[in-house]
This record gives C-alpha cells, sequence and structure tokens, in this order.
C-alpha cells in the first residue's frame, strides 16, 4: 500500500471519529504519514459527521471527489450523502441499519444501497447494528465496520489500538465486534 | 528527553506541544471553535514543567491578550489563543501592543474558520496582522503548525514584537502524523524594567513608537523569506499559494501533470523580491489562497508586465473554504486543461432527495424548554436578541430573531426597545454573559431599556466543549476559585426584577416570564440547569429511571403540539408520537401534552 484515502461518515454520537483517530493511529504506528480532517456541525449528537482520512499522503487533509478507495458509511443515507467522494474503483462498506431523520421522509434503504453500487465497484453492505449488539453492546458498531474495513487494507494493528483506547469494560464487546466485523463477506 | 518521536495529533495539540516546548510561563485565551483544544491540552501535558506555566481560561480575548501582555513585559514567554471573531475582542489591546512591543516572546494563536464551519463570519485575521503591523505565519499542516509555533517564539523576542500564528480550520482539526523534536526551552525569569518611553503610550511616546514598528518592516520582510519557498521552472504559469490552499495546489498540479513555478507564501508581511523574481519569470500568474485576496493584492500591485489571476478576476472562488477540486478548476480556467472528476447523477441528486440532519438541541437539553416557556408567554410578536452558543438552535422554535455577536443580546435588545414598542426578550448563556453580556446589561439598566433578559444558566460554555468560566467556581485548570456570583452581581447593576428557575418546571419558569413580562424596567430571569452532556461527564446523570412512552390515537390528526420542542428523542407514526431511546426523561413533554397521552412511568 503506497497510499489509501478513506472517508469514514455517519451520524453524531455512532463513533465515526473514534474509528477514524484508530485507523490513523494504526497507520501512523505501522509507519505511515497520516492526515485527516473531521467535519461535523454545531450539533453534539444526530448531525452528519464526516472525516476524510489519509494514509500515505503529503497532501491536504481533504479527499477530492471521486477519489477515495474506501467509503465507511455507519448509516446508510450518510453513506450515499457522501459517495460522490468515493473513486469509481472503490469499495464501499455501508450498514443497512437506519438512523430516521427527524420530520423528514426517509428513502428505501434497498434504493440506497442500489445508487451505491452503481456509483463504485464494489459495495459490502449488511446490518452492523445487529452485529454491534452480537457483540454485547451497540456502541461497538464503528469497530464492527473497522474490523470489516481491516479485510481490505494491509494495516495490522488496528485491533491493538482499539484495544488500547477503549475503557477496559468494553473491551472483551470491542474484539468481538472486531471479529465480527472481520468475518463479514467472507464467502 | 526523546528526540524525533511521531505522534498523529490534532493541529491543536501540535500547536499546544510547540508552545509547551517554548518553555512558556503563562497561557491564556477565551474558548472558541476551532481553537478551544489548544488549552485543555496543555493543562494536560505540562507535566514537564518544574513549575507549570499559568494557565487561564480569561474572561473575553481582550482579557486574555492584556492578562499575556502583562505577563510579556516582565520578560517571559506567554501564548495566547482564540478564534477570529475573538480577535475583535483583543483588537483594542493589540493595535497598540504593536507599537509597545513586547519583552518575552508573545505568540497570538488565532484560528480562522475559511467556511464558517462554527461562526458568524468568514474574516481573515491577516488583515489584522497587517493593521496591526505584526508578523502573521500560516502553516499548512499541523506539522508546520508545531514548527512554526516553535519559531513564533524565537521571532517574537528577535523583534520584540507580538507574533500572530494563524491556522485555519482544516489545519487546526486536521489530525496528522507529526515529528515533535521535544527540544524542551527553559522557562525565562521574569524581570519587569521600567522603561515609560517604551511601555507608557501618551501620545509623544506613541509617536516614536509608531516610527519604530514602521522601521522594523523591511526587516521582518527579509526575516520571513526563509519560511517562503520559490521553485521556477521554465514555465511561464506561476503560481502563488499560502496555507493550506498550497497541498490543494500541490495536489491539483499533480493531477493535472503541470509543472509551473511556485511561491508558497508561510509568512506575512511576504517579501516583494521573491514575488518580482516570479513576475520576471511568468507571463501568467494565479494566486490561490483562502478567505481574503491578502497575497493577490500584493501580487497585482508589483505585476505591470504579467496577468494576474485570483479572486479579483473571479477565478478562485471568493468565499468559503477551498477543495481541491475548486483549485483544478482555478488552473482550469488560466491554463486551459482540466481534469474534473465525474459525479453521476445519482450521486449528485442524493445531496437534494437524503433526508437532512439540521443540527438540532440535545435531547433533555434544557434550553428547549426555556424557548417553549418563552413563545408561550411573549408569543410571536415578540422580537427575541440572540447571541452566541448553543441557543442559536432556538431559532427553530421562533424564539430566536438575531445573532450578531458575543454579548449583543442586551445591548441591541436595548436598540431595539428604544426603536419599537414589541416586547423585547434578550437571549444569553451564562458563559457569554460574562464574557461581554455584563457590561450590556449595565447600559440597559443606565439608559432606561425595557426588556426580558433570559440567562440559560447551563453551569459551562457548551457549545465549544464544556470550558468553564468565573461563575462556575473552577478555572482551566481544574481548581477551584471564588465563583462569580451572578445574582450579587445583576443585581448590584439594579434590575428592577430577577427571577430563578428550573426550566424543566414549565410552570414556574412561565409565572417568571409571566411577572418579567408584564413588569417594567429591566427584568433578567435565570434559567439554570446544568448542561445535559456536561452533567452526563460528571457523572451527575445516569441512565434514565423512567420511561416515557406516548399513546396519542385519537388526537394525533389535530394536536402534535410536542412537534414544537424540536425534540430528537420524539418522532411520529401515522397515528401516535414515538419517544426513542435517546429519551431520558426530562418530562417536558409530558408537560406540555394537553390530551395527558405522554406518560412517564
Amino acid at each position: 500500500m503506497t497510499k489509501l484515502d478513506c472517508i469514514i461518515v455517519g451520524v453524531g454520537g455512532q463513533g465515526s471519529i473514534f474509528a477514524s483517530r484508530v485507523l490513523g493511529e494504526a497507520a501512523v504506528r505501522e509507519g505511515y504519514d497520516v492526515i485527516s480532517a473531521e467535519t461535523h456541525g454545531m450539533a453534539q449528537r444526530g448531525g452528519t459527521v464526516e472525516v476524510h482520512v489519509r494514509i500515505g499522503s503529503s497532501f491536504g487533509p481533504l479527499i477530492p471527489l471521486r477519489s477515495a478507495d474506501t467509503l465507511v458509511g455507519m448509516e446508510p443515507a450518510e453513506g450515499l450523502r457522501f459517495a460522490r467522494y468515493l473513486s469509481p474503483k472503490g469499495t464501499a462498506i455501508i450498514n443497512t441499519n437506519v438512523v430516521p431523520a427527524a420530520s423528514s421522509d426517509y428513502p428505501p434503504v434497498a434504493k440506497l444501497v442500489k445508487a451505491l453500487e452503481s456509483a463504485c465497484e464494489r459495495v459490502i453492505a449488511y446490518d452492523a447494528t445487529r452485529l454491534a449488539l452480537d457483540a454485547g453492546h451497540l456502541q461497538t458498531l464503528n469497530v464492527v465496520l473497522l474490523g470489516t474495513l481491516s479485510r481490505v487494507l494491509p494495516l495490522s494493528t488496528l485491533e491493538d489500538v482499539i484495544a488500547e483506547h477503549v475503557p477496559k469494560k468494553a473491551l472483551e464487546a470491542n474484539i468481538k465486534a472486531f471479529k465480527l466485523g472481520r468475518q463479514v463477506g467472507i464467502a | 528527553m526523546q528526540h524525533g518521536e511521531r505522534k498523529y495529533l490534532l493541529g491543536n495539540e501540535a500547536i499546544a506541544c510547540g508552545i509547551l516546548e517554548a518553555g512558556v510561563s503563562l497561557v491564556s485565551g477565551y474558548p472558541g471553535t476551532p481553537s478551544s483544544e489548544i488549552i485543555p491540552f496543555i493543562v494536560q501535558h505540562d507535566e514537564r514543567y518544574e513549575t507549570p506555566p499559568h494557565v487561564e481560561w480569561s474572561v473575553n480575548e481582550k482579557v486574555a491578550l492584556e492578562v499575556a501582555a502583562g505577563a510579556s513585559y516582565c520578560d517571559v514567554r506567554t501564548a495566547v489563543v482564540m478564534k477570529q471573531v475573538g480577535l475583535n475582542v483583543a483588537a483594542d489591546p493589540l493595535m497598540t501592543l504593536g507599537y509597545t512591543g513586547i519583552q518575552g516572546g508573545l505568540v497570538l494563536v488565532v484560528a480562522d474558520d475559511p467556511g464558517c464551519f462554527s461562526s458568524q463570519n468568514e474574516q481573515d485575521s491577516r488583515r489584522y496582522a497587517q493593521f496591526a503591523k505584526i508578523p502573521c505565519l500560516d502553516p499548512s499542516t499541523p506539522q508546520e503548525a508545531y514548527d512554526f509555533t516553535k519559531y513564533a517564539f524565537a521571532l517574537s523576542e528577535l523583534f520584540e514584537i507580538p507574533v500572530m500564528l494563524r491556522p485555519t480550520t482544516r489545519v487546526a482539526h486536521a489530525r496528522a502524523s507529526v515529528t515533535l523534536s521535544r527540544n524542551q526551552s527553559d522557562q525565562r525569569a521574569p524581570h519587569f524594567k521600567k522603561d515609560p518611553q517604551r511601555w507608557v503610550m501618551v501620545p509623544m511616546h506613541a509617536r516614536q513608537r509608531h516610527a519604530e514598528i514602521n522601521r522594523i518592516q523591511p526587516l521582518l520582510r527579509a526575516e520571513l523569506a526563509s519560511l517562503t519557498s520559490l521553485t521556477l521552472k521554465r514555465s511561464r504559469f506561476g503560481v502563488v499559494t499560502a496555507g493550506v490552499a498550497a497541498k490543494y495546489v500541490e495536489e491539483a498540479l499533480k493531477k493535472l501533470r503541470l509543472d509551473p513555478s511556485v511561491l508558497r507564501i508561510a509568512a506575512y508581511p511576504a517579501n516583494n523580491d521573491q514575488i518580482a523574481t516570479l513576475i520576471s519569470n511568468s507571463r501568467q500568474i494565479l494566486v490561490v489562497e483562502e478567505l481574503e485576496p491578502v497575497i493577490e493584492e500584493q501580487v497585482t500591485a508589483l505585476a505591470s508586465t504579467v496577468e494576474v489571476y485570483g479572486k479579483l478576476t473571479g477565478h478562485v472562488h471568493r468565499e468559503g473554504e477551498l477543495t481541491v477540486d475548486m483549485v483544478l478548476n482555478s488552473i482550469g480556467q488560466v491554463v486551459g486543461r482540466f481534469a474534473t472528476a465525474h459525479v453521476p447523477a445519482v450521486l449528485t441528486a442524493a445531496e437534494h432527495t437524503l433526508p437532512p440532519r439540521p443540527p438540532v438541541l440535545c435531547a433533555r437539553c434544557p434550553h428547549r424548554a426555556t424557548f417553549y416557556a418563552l413563545k408561550k408567554v411573549f408569543t410571536k410578536a415578540a422580537i427575541y436578541v440572540g447571541d452566541i452558543g448553543c441557543y442559536t438552535l432556538g431559532v427553530s422554535q421562533g424564539t430566536i430573531d438575531t445573532t450578531l455577536c458575543m454579548g449583543a443580546s442586551i445591548s441591541m435588545g436595548s436598540g431595539f426597545s428604544a426603536a419599537c414598542d414589541n416586547e423585547i426578550v434578550s437571549v444569553i448563556g451564562d458563559s457569554t454573559f460574562v464574557h461581554t453580556g455584563v457590561p450590556g446589561l449595565i447600559n440597559a439598566v443606565y439608559n432606561g431599556a425595557r426588556l426580558t433578559l433570559v440567562i440559560m444558566d447551563n453551569g459551562t460554555t457548551a457549545m465549544t466543549g464544556h470550558q468553564p468560566h468565573p461563575c462556575t467556581g473552577v478555572t482551566a485548570t481544574g481548581a477551584c476559585t471564588v465563583p462569580t456570583p451572578m445574582e450579587d452581581l445583576i443585581k448590584a447593576i439594579g434590575v428592577q426584577g430577577l427571577y430563578v428557575v428550573d426550566p424543566y418546571n414549565l410552570f414556574e419558569t412561565e409565572d417568571a416570564l409571566t411577572k418579567a413580562k408584564n413588569s417594567n424596567g429591566v427584568q433578567v430571569v435565570i434559567a439554570r440547569r446544568p448542561c445535559i452532556i456536561s452533567a452526563k461527564k460528571a457523572g451527575r446523570l445516569t441512565k434514565a429511571k423512567k420511561r416515557v412512552t406516548a399513546t396519542c390515537q385519537n388526537y394525533f390528526a389535530s394536536c402534535k403540539l410536542c412537534r414544537t420542542l424540536f425534540c430528537p428523542a420524539i418522532s411520529y407514526s401515522e397515528t401516535s408520537a414515538l419517544i426513542a431511546e435517546d429519551c431520558v426523561g426530562c418530562g417536558v413533554c409530558e408537560q406540555i401534552c394537553e390530551f395527558d397521552a405522554i406518560k412517564t412511568a
């Protein structure tokens, strides 16, 4: 891997920023230059969160349109909202479990996934929220998705970085979440 | 001490490391996105000092800069931290601080916000540096932010002048691998040398000092040339750029496979000789910078033989932040070579058809209840004069009609009350009240205004990340201090009526607001309830013991009163309101439901 641009998006409170920090920290540990940008609105929770992570890059933190290698969507509508950054050759990893938006109609999830499929080479869409609950806590959603991401990235320290950064009592659930996420898509 | 330690740091954390390694004795500031992380990081990492620096959240930015100036006059190193609009508040001391100069290095960190991600305007602090005749360093990455911070102290002492470090959002809030040199400077011994001609700005002295600051300008330009890089190529096309835009230019040129001459400016005042060299080598020059055309104006003034393109010619976006794609387009317009990304219609359409997620007050935010009570008592007919903080979001409840700047709610309210007959409600938060609201309140009472001031007191500076302020009785370091007694202060100002209510108790709140509405002069209602996020962090908020359910059925079609709360925990099916798991049982919707359909169990 010489360079990898990754977009991580979700709704405030889903852990997009934590996921991006783990990804960046692991890459730095493995010797890569990393730069990332977090964009979130004024709200503490419930707003759209957009993080750009650039591994092996000496450029600015914002990824140009249609050039990200991977997109991680903690939520399907947010995934599609930022899919314009994804390269036509890129991979989208999408949680199909919806966070409803206040006082608005939400399009059918199948339609969102189909739109994504038409825009990039590979879409891995599954109910990551259910896997997070299987692992023991809804809050491990971001780690489930990192687990899936780890299959398309050659980074070996993700699991270690997660273990170092989660509270002790949540360690077991997070490791389980990572492993469940990593198994997704294995035929 | 480790050397060349590599860390994954936020730009603001890198700046904080630079400040700590410079051996500062004092750090002051006022919170403001995107600058707020610097001071807390310094507090958390001051262990390498035998005597940790004095670190404070000052009451406002003017005070912060003056505190730092006092310490700097004593020959110790100081840093002052604020956001761009905070510099307006600190402009008074800044304009004369260049004249007196400083003794110990004084670095003024001002974070600019292209794109207004969390600000009320897009002002360019480089203009302020120019205005105050002080040098300004313009980093493009967190690594440079760190390196420039350390250099800024040396530069400040070399010329005995304050130095501005100006990161923008994409530097301050970028997180990147940063190599820290970890060479720690010692703190300097304090010594104030009395020198009235230097420190006392009576007209006679000020004239001399004005000549002095003008004298050093060319010296500054010469010194700062070392931060600039000029790469001359055979191409007759040249690009001048600065800040994070320089990185976008690098990437765009690589995509376009272009190899023009590039002048990358990293400090102001920019050196004319380097610009002149580029001009003599070029036929066309494109200037790519965020915010104001500061460099472009300088290049245009020097260029008589070449075409200069940029914001003034419409080739570069005038407002908002830049992106690589925008820079690609700017270059394309000048050289006629494009590399526009093709975004399929299904993705561009997505931006318009996907449900928006506008910012809302948190579930259980006490402000929501206060706004509801305000609307009920004062109705749509009143004018709601707002301020800067989370409560700006009250605009969706129809209870914020204006937002201008810190503290303006009370003083603008006075103006409204003098100009028109409507009921006037000024809405301000506790931290903003102490910041610049107090003079407005004194003024309102003194000049006979007629208004109700609602202080939404959530015991913190919530929007910028829960920093303490004087009324909290806690300092930036977490130490206990004398709390400013809010009620005593307000009473001493001489307001005609003062009420303190719990916003969760709608009956009590509406009662106090009604009394205030029916009274004359300046009435103050303090709606006091801790911010739910800070309460949660402090462990004072456990999981909801109560479960709230809604069973609207028959009434739903004609009611939807709870919708006026804009609570993120309430959604709606075809037949009923639905209370989500986010609900923590504040009970406000239960109190307003006229059909007793919402129940706490």
